[in-house]
C-alpha cells in the first residue's frame, strides 16, 4: 500500500537529495519573503520622492549617507538606494510574471482540453492559430503588441499571455488526448455522465502534472521577457519600474565606471531566475511517475 | 550443469523499504534441457532471469549468492566480459518483440550486428548466417524478407525474428520470459513448437518464464514454481502437475478454468438484437497521412479497416454470452459499439426491441467492464466518488445516500465498504477490477459487457473474478456478454459461445456442443492449438488457419 495523502515533509525530503536544488530553493523561498515583505525593511520607498536627497546620488556600494544609511549597493542618479529599487523592481516583475502565467494557464487549459475533447474541426481550429502563435519568437508577438498598445502594466500582461498561452494549450491538448484513450474515459461515456463532467470532472485533473512543470518554466520565461521588453522602453512605465527598467536606467552610467548600478539588479534577475528554473528542473524529476516517489 | 544458481538473493532498494525480489533461489539446468518457471506477477521470475545475465537496473542489486555458468562464477564478471557471454553464450527472448526489436534497423542490420559483436567474420558470411537462422525459425522467402523493417512482420514472426537472433550464436543457454503471453492461441503454439524443435536440435537448454502452467505442460522437462521470491517446488512435469505437493502449487493448478459447468437456459427472450452490423475504422483523411499514403509501397494495406462485417446476433436475457477470437477480430469493437461508446456505420442494435443509437445515448441498462483495472479507474478520484458518481447525476440516490449505496454494492462485489475512502492506486488489480464491476452496478444495468476482464489478472485472483460474474448472472439474472481472447475461460463461464474471425461470427452455439464438437475448421484450429495441463507431449503441428 502507498501512502495516501501528499505528505510535504516527505516531498521535501525527497527534494533535499539534491543538494545544488536545494540550495536553489532555499535561495527563491529567500528572494519570495524579500520580495513579499520588502517594504517593511527596505531603507526608504524608492518611489517616494520626499525620501530622497539628490545629495546621496552616484554613491558606490557600500557608502554612508548624511543621515548615518548604509547605501549597500549604492546609489543611482536620484540619489535612491539601490537595494530599495531592486527589491520594489523584483516584486512588481514577479507579480507581473505570476499573473500572465496565471492567466495564459487558465486560457490554455480551456482551449486545450476543449481542443482534445472534440476534436474535427473544433481542434484544427485551435490548434492552426496556436501554432501561428508559435511559429513567431514570442518577444516579436509581445514587441508588436506593446508598441500598438502602448507602455501600461496591464498591457505588459495582456502581451505576455499572448505569447505563452499557446504552449500551455499544446501541452494540454497532447496529455488530455493520451487521457481520452484510457478507460476510465471510455467508462465516464458508458455511465452517460453529461460533457462538462467527463472534460473537467475526469479528462482535465489527469491532464495537469506535466502543466505544474511548466508553468514554472514559463514564469522564469515571462520574467526575462518582462524585463527585455522594460529595457527596451516598450514595458512597464516609469511609475512601475521593474527589474527590467532599473538595469536599463543604470546602463548609460556602465561607460563611466559606475558599473553597480546596472550590475546588481542584473545579478538579482540572474539569481532569480537561475533559482525558477532549478526549481522546475527538479520539481520534473520528481514528478515523473516512473520515479515512483 | 551448465548452469548453476546457489543461494541467489537479488533485492531491490526503493525509497520506503527493500523489496525481496529474488530471496535464496537455487536452480539447475543441464545442457538440452527445458526447464519452465511458473509463477504469478510479482513472483520474482523475471528478475531471477534479469539476474543470470546481469541486466539488472537500478534500484536492483544482486546482493548474495553465485551462478555458476559451466562451472565459473559469473555474478563477479565486469560489464566487458559479461557482454562477451551475453548473447553469444546465453542469450534472452522477451515477451514483446515490438518492443524487443529496434523499430528503425532493418532485421538485416540487428541479426549481422548481434552475429559481428561475437564472431570475426566476414559481413558476407554473417549475412548468410541470419538468412540461415530465419529459415530454421519458418520463414519463408527469407533472403527477401530479411531487407525488412520489425513493423512490416505481424506478432508472431517479429517473434520468430527475436528467436532467430537468440539463436544465431548457437548459445547454450537460452533465457525466454513469457515469449508467447503478448501472442495468439494459433501463433502461440507455433512458437511453442518451433522453440522445442530447435533447443533440442541444437542441444540448448531453455528456461521458459511464464505465468502459464498450461502452457508448459507439452513443451517443457521440468517445473519450478516460484512464490515471494522463492522456488517452492520443482519437479517433471508430471510430478508437478498430476501430484503437487506444496499447497501453493495445488491452489495454482486448482485456478485453472477447467470444463464448462454452465448449462445453456431454454430462454428464448432476447434481450439485444444486432443486425447486419457494420463497423469501418476510416483511415485518416490528413496531409500527413496522405503524403505517407504517397511514399507506402504496400498500397493494400490503406483499404479502410473492417473491424466488424455485416454482423448478427442475438442476446438472450439472463445468458452469459462468450465472445471467442483472437486480436484484431473485431470482439472488443463490437462490445463497444452494444454499449453505446463507438459509433457504428450501418446495421441495428435493438435493446428491448428499442433501438440503440450512439448520438443519443441516454440509456444506462447496457454496461461495460474493461480489460486493465490500472487505466479504468480515474486515479484522482476516491472510490466512494468512482461509484456514486454515476448514480447522483442520474438522480438514483441523493448525495446523503451515497455512502449506504456504495458499500451495498462494493459488499456485493466482495470489497470491504471500509476501504471506500481509498484511491485506485491503494489497490491490487483484482481488487480494482471488483470495484470497475461495482461502479457499472450501481447504475442498475441489465446487460453486462465483459471486455477482456480477466486478462490482466493472475489465474488466481482471474478464478476469483469468474466466479463473482457467474455470481452476480445468477442472484441478479444479469445478462454478461463475456469477450476474451482465453478459450478455456469463456468455455468455463459461458452458456453460449460466438467464436469471432475477422469481424464475422463463424460459429455460434451452445458452449459444450462448440467445445467439444466444434464444426468450423477456424473454431477446430483454435482448439486444437489450446494448450492444456492434461495433455503432455502435444504435436503442435503446422495447424495454421488460413482463411477460406
Amino acid at each position: 500500500m502507498k501512502k495516501n495523502e501528499f505528505n510535504i515533509v516527505d516531498f521535501v525530503k525527497i527534494y533535499s537529495e539534491d543538494k545544488l536544488a536545494l540550495f536553489f530553493l532555499i535561495n527563491l523561498i529567500f528572494i519570495l519573503i524579500l520580495v513579499i515583505f520588502g517594504p517593511l525593511f527596505t531603507l526608504q520607498n524608492p518611489y517616494d520622492l520626499s525620501q530622497l536627497n539628490i545629495l546621496d546620488s552616484l554613491l558606490p556600494p557600500l557608502s554612508q549617507s548624511y543621515e548615518n544609511n548604509y547605501f549597500f549597493l549604492g546609489t543611482d542618479d536620484q540619489g535612491r538606494d539601490l537595494l530599495s529599487a531592486i527589491i520594489y523592481g523584483l516584486r512588481i516583475s514577479l507579480y507581473v510574471g505570476i499573473l500572465s502565467v496565471v492567466i495564459s494557464l487558465i486560457i490554455g487549459i480551456i482551449l486545450g482540453v476543449v481542443s482534445a475533447y472534440f476534436g474535427g474541426i473544433v481542434d484544427s481550429f485551435i490548434m492552426r492559430v496556436a501554432d501561428m502563435v508559435l511559429a513567431m519568437p514570442s518577444f516579436l508577438i509581445a514587441l508588436v503588441l506593446l508598441s500598438i498598445l502602448g507602455r501600461g502594466l496591464e498591457n505588459v500582461v495582456f502581451a505576455l499571455v499572448m505569447s505563452q498561452w499557446a504552449t500551455f494549450a499544446r501541452v494540454i491538448r497532447s496529455s488530455a488526448l493520451s487521457e481520452k484513450e484510457k478507460d476510465y474515459f471510455y467508462s465516464a461515456k458508458c455511465l452517460c455522465l453529461p460533457q462538462y463532467r467527463i472534460v473537467f470532472g475526469h479528462l482535465l485533473p489527469n491532464c495537469l502534472p506535466p502543466i505544474i512543470v511548466l508553468s514554472t518554466i514559463n514564469l522564469a520565461f515571462a520574467i526575462t521577457l518582462e524585463a527585455s521588453l522594460s529595457f527596451l522602453g516598450v514595458g512597464l512605465p516609469i511609475t512601475e519600474p521593474s527589474i527590467g527598467l532599473i538595469i536599463s536606467n543604470g546602463y548609460e552610467y556602465i561607460i563611466v565606471g559606475k558599473y553597480w548600478m546596472s550590475l546588481y539588479p542584473g545579478l538579482f534577475l540572474l539569481i532569480t531566475v537561475i533559482s525558477i528554473n532549478i526549481f522546475s528542473d527538479r520539481l520534473r524529476i520528481l514528478l515523473n511517475p516512473r520515479l515512483n516517489i | 550443469m551448465i548452469l548453476e544458481i546457489k543461494n541467489l538473493k537479488t533485492h531491490f532498494f526503493t525509497r520506503e523499504n527493500i523489496v525481496k525480489a529474488v530471496d535464496d533461489i537455487n536452480f539447475n539446468i543441464s545442457s538440452g534441457e527445458i526447464h519452465g518457471i511458473a509463477g504469478e506477477s510479482g513472483s520474482g521470475k523475471s528478475v531471477m532471469g534479469l539476474s543470470i545475465i546481469n541486466l539488472l537496473q537500478e534500484p536492483g542489486k544482486i546482493v548474495e549468492g553465485k551462478i555458476y555458468f559451466n562451472g565459473k562464477d559469473i555474478t563477479k564478471l565486469n560489464e566487458k566480459k559479461m557482454k562477451s557471454i551475453r548473447g553469444k553464450k546465453i542469450s534472452m527472448i522477451f515477451q514483446d518483440a515490438t518492443m524487443s526489436l529496434n523499430p528503425i534497423l532493418s532485421i538485416e542490420t540487428q541479426m549481422i550486428e548481434a552475429v559481428l559483436a561475437h564472431n570475426k567474420i566476414s559481413y558476407k558470411e554473417a549475412k548468410n548466417l541470419a538468412v540461415q537462422s530465419l529459415i530454421e525459425v519458418g520463414i519463408k522467402d527469407a533472403e527477401i524478407k530479411i531487407k525488412n523493417y520489425p513493423h512490416e512482420f505481424s506478432g508472431g514472426m517479429r517473434q520468430r525474428v527475436a528467436i532467430a537472433i537468440a539463436l544465431i550464436n548457437k548459445p547454450d543457454l537460452i533465457i525466454a520470459d513469457e515469449p508467447t503471453t503478448a501472442l495468439d492461441v494459433t501463433t502461440q503454439a507455433q512458437i511453442l513448437y518451433l522453440t522445442q524443435k530447435l533447443c533440442k536440435e541444437n542441444n540448448t537448454a531453455l528456461i521458459w518464464i511464464t505465468h502459464d502452467l498450461s502452457v508448459l505442460s507439452g513443451l517443457v522437462d521440468k517445473i519450478s514454481i516460484m512464490y515471494n521470491g522463492k522456488i517452492v517446488e520443482t519437479g517433471g512435469v508430471d510430478n508437478i502437475l498430476d501430484n503437487p505437493q506444496h499447497s501453493y502449487t495445488k491452489k495454482l493448478i486448482n485456478s485453472i478454468p477447467k470444463g464448462n459447468i454452465n448449462e445453456e437456459r431454454k430462454i428464448d427472450d432476447n434481450v439485444i438484437n444486432i443486425q447486419n452490423l457494420t463497423k469501418i475504422y476510416e483511415k485518416r483523411n490528413t496531409f500527413a497521412s496522405n503524403l505517407f499514403t504517397f511514399f507506402q509501397a504496400n498500397k493494400h494495406d490503406l483499404k479502410p479497416d473492417k473491424a466488424i462485417k455485416n454482423l448478427s446476433l442475438n442476446i438472450k436475457r439472463g445468458e452469459i454470452l462468450g465472445v471467442v477470437g483472437e486480436s484484431g477480430c473485431g470482439k472488443s469493437t463490437l462490445g463497444k459499439i452494444i454499449s453505446g461508446i463507438l459509433e457504428k456505420n450501418s446495421g441495428n442494435i435493438f435493446y428491448n426491441q428499442k433501438e440503440i443509437s450512439y448520438a443519443k445515448k441516454t440509456s444506462l441498462d447496457i454496461q461495460m467492464v474493461f480489460q486493465d483495472p490500472y487505466s479504468s479507474l480515474n486515479p484522482r478520484k476516491k472510490i466512494i466518488d468512482i461509484i456514486s458518481e454515476a448514480p447522483i447525476v442520474h438522480k438514483i440516490i441523493n448525495k446523503q445516500q451515497s455512502k449506504e449505496y456504495v458499500s451495498k454494492f462494493m459488499n456485493d462485489c466482495g470489497i470491504s465498504p471500509d476501504l471506500m475512502f481509498r484511491y485506485p492506486h491503494q489497490f491490487s488489480g483484482g481488487q480494482r477490477q471488483r470495484i470497475a464491476i461495482a461502479r457499472s452496478l450501481a447504475v442498475n444495468p441489465s446487460v453486462l459487457i465483459c471486455d477482456e476482464i480477466v486478462s490482466a489478472l493472475d489465474v488466481s485472483i482471474q478464478a476469483q473474478i469468474l466466479n463473482l460474474i457467474l455470481k452476480l448472472n445468477k442472484t441478479k439474472n444479469l445478462t454478461i456478454v463475456f469477450i476474451s481472447h482465453d478459450l478455456s475461460v469463456v468455455n468455463y463461464i459461458s452458456n453460449r459461445v460466438a467464436v469471432m474471425y475477422f469481424g464475422e461470427i463463424v460459429e455460434l452455439g451452445n458452449s459444450k456442443k462448440v467445445f467439444s464438437q466444434p464444426s468450423h475448421s477456424y473454431t477446430k484450429a483454435l482448439l486444437a492449438n489450446l494448450p492444456n495441463i492434461k495433455e503432455r507431449n502435444i504435436n503442435y503441428k503446422s495447424t495454421l488457419y488460413t482463411e477460406g
